[in-house]
Order: C-alpha cells, then sequence, then structure tokens
C-alpha cells in the first residue's frame, strides 16, 4: 500500500510538472516550427524576441513604467514583437531568400539580430532584473498536486493556441495561402498568391507567438536580455524530435520533452537532465533526422 | 611579382608583431595584441573546416573551451606540470572534434550547424554539472601559469604569453598556407565544391572530413590551454552564443577560404571593438549589424578587396575567391 | 575476350518509379558500347548505380574484370577502375584546371614528389587539349572545356572502363567531331568504354555495339547500324505513329 502511494505521489508531481513545462514548450515552439514549415528557415531570434516581449510588457504594465495595467501590456507586448518579427523579416531573411545557402545565411542573419535585439534590451532596460505580475494569484489543485495558477493558464492556453493557429492556417484564406506557399512555393506564385507577403505575416504571427511565451515566461522567471537562449534551444530541440515540417509532431515533439524532462529531473536532478536531453538530441538528429512523425 | 609583394607583406606583418614589445611596454596595449593574436588563431583555423571544408561546424568555440577547461583541470586540480598543459589542451580538443564529426559525417546543412551546436551545449551543461571539478557557474580559477625557473610568462606585461601565442600564430599560418597548396587541402575544397563528383573521382569522404576536424581543433586546443594560463581561469561564457557570434563575425569580416582574410579580420575586429568600448553593449549592436551588411553586399569579407581592386584594374578576369597554386 | 564489366538483373525503384527493371548487359575489353534512349529512360541512373554515386542499386550484381563489386564503396570502386562523368558539366571551381586533375589522381600518382605529379597531371590536360588552361580557375573555362576537363579528371583515375555520359550535348557541329575523335582515342589507348548519347552520328562513329533502354529495360540490342532501324526504337522515340510510317 505504502509504496504504491509513494509511487502514485511521484507520477503526480512529474505529471504536474511536465505538464507545465510541455504547455511552455508548445507556445516557444509554435512561431519557430511555423516560420520553418513556411520559409524553410530557422529563426534564431525566436529567443530574443520572447526577452522583447516581455520587457515592453514589463514597461506598459509596470507601475515603475507606464503603469496602464497587465493587460494593456500584453497586447502591447504581442503587437510590437509581431513588429519586430516583420522588421526582421524585411531585413535579415527577405534579402537573402533565394540564395543557395539560405539556410545558413539566415542562422548568421538572425543570430546576429538576436545578438542585436538583446544588447538593445539591455541598452534600453539596464541589467536590473525585472518580473511581470503574475495573471492570476492562488494556486490550483491538479490531478493531485498543486500548482499556480499563472501555471494553469499556460496549460489551459497551449492547446488553445494550437487550435486556433490550426483553425487560422486551414479556415482562412490568409492561413491557406501561406499553407500553400509552404507546400510550393512556384505553384502558389503561379496561382496569384503574393510569396513575400506571405511570409511576411507568417513571420510576423510566429514573431507574436514568441512575444506570447516571453510574456508567460516573464511571470514565472526573471526578465533579461537572455530570457530566450535557454527556451530557444528547447523549442529547436521540440522542432526537430517532431519532425520538420509537422505541426502536429511539434505538438507531440513538446509533450514529449516536456514529460521527458520532468521525469528525467526527478531522478537525475536538473543538471543531469539538460546533459541527457542534448544527448538524445544528437542522437536523434543522427538516427532520425525527419523526427519522430517525420517522413523519411 | 604578386608572389613577392605576398612574401613581403607576410614577412612585414610578423616582424612588427615581434618588434611590438620592444617599442611598447603599455600593459593595455599588450593585453590586447595578445587577445587579437588568440582570435587570429582561433578564426584561421575555424576556416579550415568552415572555409575550405564548407562544413558548418559551429562547434569549434567549443573546442577552444573543451582546450581550456581540460589543461586547467589537469593541471591544477590533478598536479599535471603546466607544461603538459598545450598537450592536454591540444588533445581534448582533437578528440572533441572527433567525436562530433562522427554524427556530422551523416548529416548536411542545417543538421550540421544544429549537431554541432548541440556538441557545444553538451559541453556546457557537463561542465555546468561538474561542479566541483570545472567551477560550474563561476568558472574554473587558478589555474597555475607557465614558468620556467625564476621567470613567469606574465612578468615584464605578459611577455611571455605574447610570444607563446605569436609562435602559435606563425604556425597556424603556416599550416594553412600549407594545407591551402596541399593535395589534402584540395581534397578538402573538392568535397566542398561538389561532394559526388569528388567521391567519383575516389576522394575519401568520411576520412577527408575526419581529418579536416582532427586538424582544425588542433589550434583551439593549443590557444585554450595557453588563454587558460593567460587569464588564469576558464569560464562557461566561452561555450556562449556571444562568443560564437564574435568569432564568426571575424572570419565573415576577414572571408572565408582564404589564408589572410580570417587573420585580418580577427585583428580588425579585435581593435574596432576595443576603439567602441565606451560604446558598451551598443558596440555588439554594430558588430550585429556589421555581420549583416557583410553577408549581404561583401559576401567575400576582407579578403575579397585586393581581388576587387585587381579586378577592376585588370577588367574583365573574373574573380577568383580561393587562392590557388597561381595566385 | 574476356568480359571487363558484366551486369545482372539490376533493378533500381524511386518509390512506385521503377527506373532500371532487371537489366542486364555486358562489356567486353576495348569494347565501345553505347546506350541510346528516351529521356527519363533510367540511362543516367545505370551509371549511378554502377558506381554507386550517389547510390547503389536495389538489386542485381556487378562485376569488374569477374569480380563482384557488391560489398565496395564507390571510392573502392573507382579503384577497380569504373569511373563515370556526369552529364551536366562538372567541375571543382574554386580549384585551378590542373587541381581538378591533381585532386583525382590516385595515391600512386605522388610517391614520386611534386614535380613528377604535376608533370603527370599536364600530361591528362594535354591529352584532351587543355594545358594551356591549366592555371585558370574551372569556373572561369567555356561549357566545352569543362566537359573535357570532366574527362580528363576521369581519366587521372586511371579507368578500366570509362563511363560516359552524354558527353557531346550541347556541343557545336566541330565540336561533336573532336569529341568522337576523343573517344577513339580513348578506346585505342586500351580502355573500354560505356557512352550515353543522344547524337546518333556521335554513337554510329564509335560504338561496337548499341543497346537501347526503354522505361529502364533493355528494348534492343545490336550493331549501331541494326538497332537505329528497329522499329520498336523508333517506336520508343517518336512514337507509334513514325515506327509505320
Ligand atoms: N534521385 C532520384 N529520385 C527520384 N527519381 C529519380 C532520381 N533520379 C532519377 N529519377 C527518375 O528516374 C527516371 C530515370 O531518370 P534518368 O536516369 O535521369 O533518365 P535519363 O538519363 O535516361 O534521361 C526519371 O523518371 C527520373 O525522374
Ligand atoms: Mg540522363
Amino acid at each position: 500500500m505504502g509504496t504504491l502511494d509513494s509511487i502514485q505521489l511521484v507520477f503526480q508531481s512529474i505529471f504536474a510538472s511536465g505538464l507545465v513545462l510541455a504547455s511552455l514548450y508548445v507556445l516557444m515552439a509554435a512561431g519557430l516550427a511555423l516560420v520553418w514549415n513556411t520559409l524553410g528557415i530557422f529563426n534564431f531570434t525566436h529567443g530574443a524576441l520572447m526577452a522583447a516581449a516581455a520587457y515592453v510588457a514589463w514597461t506598459v504594465a509596470d507601475p515603475r513604467g507606464l503603469a496602464l495595467g497587465l493587460a494593456v501590456g500584453v497586447v502591447a507586448a504581442i503587437l510590437v514583437a509581431a513588429l519586430l518579427g516583420f522588421i526582421i523579416n524585411y531585413l535579415l531573411v527577405a534579402p537573402f531568400l533565394g540564395q543557395k545557402q539560405i539556410v545558413l545565411i539566415a542562422v548568421m542573419t538572425t543570430l546576429s539580430g538576436a545578438f542585436f535585439i538583446e544588447n538593445s534590451a539591455l541598452l534600453l532596460w539596464g541589467p536590473r532584473i525585472k518580473q511581470l505580475d503574475k495573471f492570476v494569484e492562488g494556486n490550483v489543485r491538479i490531478a493531485g498536486t498543486t500548482i499556480s495558477g499563472h501555471e494553469a493558464i499556460i496549460i489551459l492556453l497551449a492547446p488553445l493556441l494550437m487550435l486556433g493557429l490550426w483553425a487560422f492556417l486551414r479556415f482562412t484564406w490568409t492561413g491557406s495561402a501561406i499553407r500553400a506557399v509552404a507546400q510550393n512555393r512556384d505553384f502558389a506564385e503561379l496561382s496569384g498568391v503574393r510569396v513575400q507577403r506571405m511570409y511576411a505575416i507568417a513571420f510576423a504571427i510566429a514573431a507574436a507567438l514568441a512575444g506570447l511565451a516571453g510574456i508567460m515566461l516573464g511571470a514565472i522567471r526573471f526578465i533579461t536580455p537572455g530570457l530566450g537562449g535557454e527556451p530557444l534551444l528547447k523549442a529547436l530541440i521540440v522542432v526537430i524530435l517532431g519532425g520538420l515540417g509537422s505541426m502536429p509532431g511539434t505538438v507531440l515533439g513538446a509533450y514529449l520533452v516536456g514529460f521527458g524532462e520532468a521525469t528525467s529531473t526527478y531522478f537525475l536532478g536538473a543538471y543531469w537532465t539538460q546533459a541527457v536531453l542534448f544527448l538524445v538530441f544528437i542522437g536523434f538528429l543522427v538516427l532520425r533526422p525527419n523526427g519522430l512523425f517525420g517522413k523519411q | 611579382m604578386e608572389t613577392k609583394l605576398r612574401t613581403a607583406a607576410i614577412v612585414a606583418f610578423f616582424a612588427i608583431l615581434v618588434a611590438l614589445p620592444l617599442v611598447n611596454g603599455d600593459s593595455y596595449v599588450r593585453h590586447i595584441s595578445i587577445i587579437a593574436i588568440m582570435y587570429a588563431v582561433l578564426v584561421s583555423s575555424w576556416n579550415i573546416s568552415l572555409g575550405y571544408g564548407g562544413v558548418f561546424n559551429f562547434a569549434h568555440m567549443a573546442f577552444f573551451a573543451v582546450g581550456a577547461y581540460a589543461t586547467g583541470i589537469l593541471t591544477k586540480t590533478f598536479g599535471f606540470s603546466p607544461w603538459f598543459g598545450m598537450p592536454i589542451g591540444i588533445a581534448a580538443s582533437v578528440a572533441a572534434s572527433i567525436l562530433v564529426c562522427l554524427p556530422v559525417l551523416r548529416l548536411k546543412g542545417i543538421y550540421v550547424i544544429l549537431v554541432t551546436f548541440a556538441f557545444g551545449q553538451l559541453c556546457l551543461q557537463i561542465v555546468l554539472n561538474q561542479r566541483e571539478l570545472t567551477g560550474g557557474n563561476f568558472g574554473l580559477v587558478q589555474i597555475p601559469p607557465l614558468e620556467i625557473g625564476t621567470f613567469s610568462f606574465r612578468d615584464h606585461q605578459n611577455i611571455g604569453y605574447y610570444y607563446l601565442a605569436l609562435a602559435i600564430l606563425g604556425l597556424t599560418v603556416a599550416v594553412v598556407s600549407w594545407f591551402a597548396r596541399s593535395r589534402f587541402g584540395w581534397r578538402v575544397v573538392a568535397l566542398r565544391d561538389n561532394e559526388p563528383y569528388a567521391v567519383s573521382r575516389g576522394v575519401p569522404l568520411s576520412r577527408t572530413r575526419l581529418l579536416t576536424f582532427a586538424l582544425s581543433a588542433v589550434f583551439p586546443g593549443a590557444i585554450g590551454a595557453v588563454y587558460a594560463q593567460y587569464v588564469r581561469s576558464a569560464s562557461p561564457d566561452m561555450f556562449g552564443f556571444s562568443f560564437l557570434t564574435l568569432a564568426l563575425s571575424m572570419l565573415l569580416l576577414g572571408g572565408t577560404g582564404t589564408v589572410w582574410g580570417p587573420i585580418a579580420g580577427a585583428f580588425v575586429f579585435t581593435i574596432l571593438s576595443e576603439v567602441m568600448a565606451p560604446l558598451g553593449p551598443g558596440r555588439y549592436l554594430v558588430t550585429a549589424v556589421l555581420i549583416v551588411l557583410i553577408l549581404r553586399f561583401f559576401p567575400k569579407g576582407l579578403a575579397g578587396i585586393p581581388q576587387f581592386v585587381a579586378q577592376l584594374m585588370r577588367g574583365s578576369r573574373t574573380g577568383q575567391l580561393y587562392p590557388t597554386e597561381s595566385a | 575476350m574476356t568480359d571487363i564489366l558484366a551486369v545482372q538483373g539490376i533493378s533500381k525503384s524511386f518509390g512506385a518509379l521503377k527506373a532500371i527493371r532487371n537489366l542486364s548487359f555486358s562489356l567486353k575489353s576495348n569494347e565501345v558500347l553505347g546506350i541510346a534512349g528516351p529521356n527519363g529512360s533510367g540511362k543516367s541512373t545505370l551509371f549511378n548505380i554502377l558506381t554507386k554515386v550517389p547510390f547503389g542499386p536495389d538489386e542485381g550484381e556487378i562485376r569488374v574484370a569477374g569480380e563482384s563489386v557488391s560489398g565496395l564503396g564507390p571510392r573502392q570502386i573507382v579503384e577497380r577502375g569504373l569511373v563515370r562523368s556526369f552529364q551536366t558539366e562538372t567541375d571543382f571551381e574554386t580549384l585551378s584546371v590542373i587541381e581538378n586533375v591533381l585532386v583525382s589522381m590516385p595515391d600512386s600518382d605522388f610517391r614520386s614528389g611534386k614535380a613528377a605529379s604535376r608533370q603527370r597531371a599536364r600530361e591528362f590536360l594535354d591529352y584532351v587539349g587543355l594545358a594551356a588552361q591549366q592555371d585558370r580557375p574551372a569556373s572561369e573555362i567555356t561549357v566545352y572545356d569543362r566537359k573535357k576537363l570532366m574527362i580528363a579528371t576521369a581519366l587521372a583515375c586511371r579507368p578500366k572502363v570509362l563511363l560516359l555520359d552524354e558527353p557531346a550535348a550541347g556541343l557545336s557541329r566541330p565540336e561533336v567531331s573532336e569529341m568522337i575523335e576523343l573517344i577513339k582515342r580513348i578506346n585505342l589507348g586500351g580502355i573500354s568504354v560505356i557512352v550515353i548519347e543522344h547524337i546518333i552520328s556521335l554513337l554510329v562513329s564509335v560504338s561496337n555495339r548499341l543497346i537501347v533502354l526503354n522505361f529502364g529495360e533493355l528494348l534492343a540490342e545490336g550493331t549501331p547500324q541494326d538497332v537505329i532501324r528497329d522499329p520498336r526504337v523508333i517506336e520508343a522515340y517518336l512514337g507509334p505513329a513514325a515506327a509505320h510510317e
């Protein structure tokens, strides 16, 4: 009886922390996957966009800033992130599209972009650590363990957001156009879709998604210019594991990494877990570069 | 004519560097020179795998860090003589390069970037993890310096480290110049230019790639060891994005696939960074903008300038990105 | 005469597409075998799987001078003497012309020093008429010269069997004649040749024997004169109407 109880307890705590992590990873990876699917590049500014959005939300919302309240802060931050995404695409990606080495060039230009955004944040907001208010106070009990209300929101937000993204891509004209461009650029162009514009829109949406992830993170971690560094790596891992080019794969990848990480953290501790994660990632790249669910 | 000019430029370059400490004893200038020389070694050896090999190896700076940590740990904690530092650094770095090359052999394009970058992150996690050995987040400190009898390499504003680093740079230039004109170098470039064609002409793919990685890793290993002994510490930042981006911008600024471009890039960039030091983080903004501008408008970097000028003077002859026997 | 190359029952599929179906043929020592066939009939794919660049056959056996190459990698196949050219002009664009040849030469050519190996490389360039271009970057020379350079690099590998994939495509009339002479000269030097070509005049003047592929299968085989008059061949090339005219 006793051992069964403690096994159940272990399971519950792993489940709760895994679910929170997984939901965060969904938020972080969605935008990265959208850009990869549509433009065929990895956007390394994704993490920096998270940090930028968190800073903007803080400035607009916090009493030491504009003191306009959290809701205004969130909206403002998402809009700014989308705008930044648009600019990034215009300056760092669009001019290089069509070059033979675009995938590799984009890595370098977006890495530079991330460098730029992070250091701008440092200049604008200084090194003092900041934190956003939680969306809701108080705690929630799920599956026998207690998590914060904010974490509960993250858990709910992740599937809702993916559903929204799916519906957008599926049922709106713009969404269909983006999918068409992703599937066959030349054909889409012949059918009158303005490819460059779809790229810009997809990039802006992805940046907005990064912004949202940054805001959610900004309330549970400290806001620093490097806020998005680790999440970017996690998002990369998730997107690769899920299989490049597959949205459902990305979601599955996020839950897999989240629960895997929670389990491993419980048994091996946080430090080893990170090492194991990268090891598994490398193994994966070698054995199944197209991911768990990608086409071979 | 061109060859003579070239030789003259090389001799002048090293003559200036050898003579510099004799005319200038300022410790700040000395430090910056040492750092510039070390960057030059790192970047021009990275050029072997990334420039000539065309393999997007993002683990090169991790090799440097591995060399520094291995030297630090073995000389500080396990009591090896600091004189074993460099062999240790080289061995560790080369071992790491072979380890990371194995998965690279099976991958292409973006996956190479991801797997090499992930390798650096894996090393970083292990360093953070093994706090007793590595000092974790705070870095490894009090690494034993190099000494000969009563002479410490730190004496006279680190003059020992200066000349040691310069000697390694000389060796790097010699090896890269040899490499660019050797049969091995042709094979490396052939694989970059057209892999199936190279294989169809009997170029051994795996062996060449492994040797490319191992050769390019010798130098970050050596410099990692000397750097650790010079600043007497190794820090987890050496695995970071910023450091990688900085080195990458030197390589791009200088121009990949040429012997002198990356060295010029390292020196120009280090000096530029120092000039911009009052800007604080602002200098990184300049760095970032610079990388993008180079990629956009001068994909050949500084190394493209002489050729650009020559082209203007000679008229029609189209450019040649990489040096050949005739150059 | 012995078979220098024997191909038995090879097949290759790309998904549902069967590019090569159960193909068998052989090549005698010092023979020149022409291969014709409509576009997409699997000719280039045949060269790919013979040399394993970039992939081998799904099934079947290939023997070079009596020895099976099934277990060998592409590099060892080159060492056994099976060397190909590519349909599109291919080069190492950032290497000079002579370095293109040098990089293709086997280890044994480098044992007697640098000067000797360069001398050897120059002989190969001379053989195809490119000696004057030796120090130019390969990216700067003309299409015709690039095709010849590709043959020079193949010769540098010391082939027993040289596989030429459309060596004369896109060439002017005088250039085609030169190419014909070059192939004959290579063959006279003791190298067996398989040449894929659409230009019938070239096939007729160089080949001892001609085979025609259609949808990855052997459609016809025989002397060039017989094969090009075969109604099935005319039909495959020009459609059924032409065959009955
Ligand atoms: N790597 C490949 N993947 C998929 N299909 C291929 C590949 N290579 C060739 N094919 C297909 O195989 C068939 C034969 O092609 P190929 O050998 O190039 O024809 P040929 O050289 O006779 O014109 C074509 O239908 C072509 O589309
Ligand atoms: Mg063909």
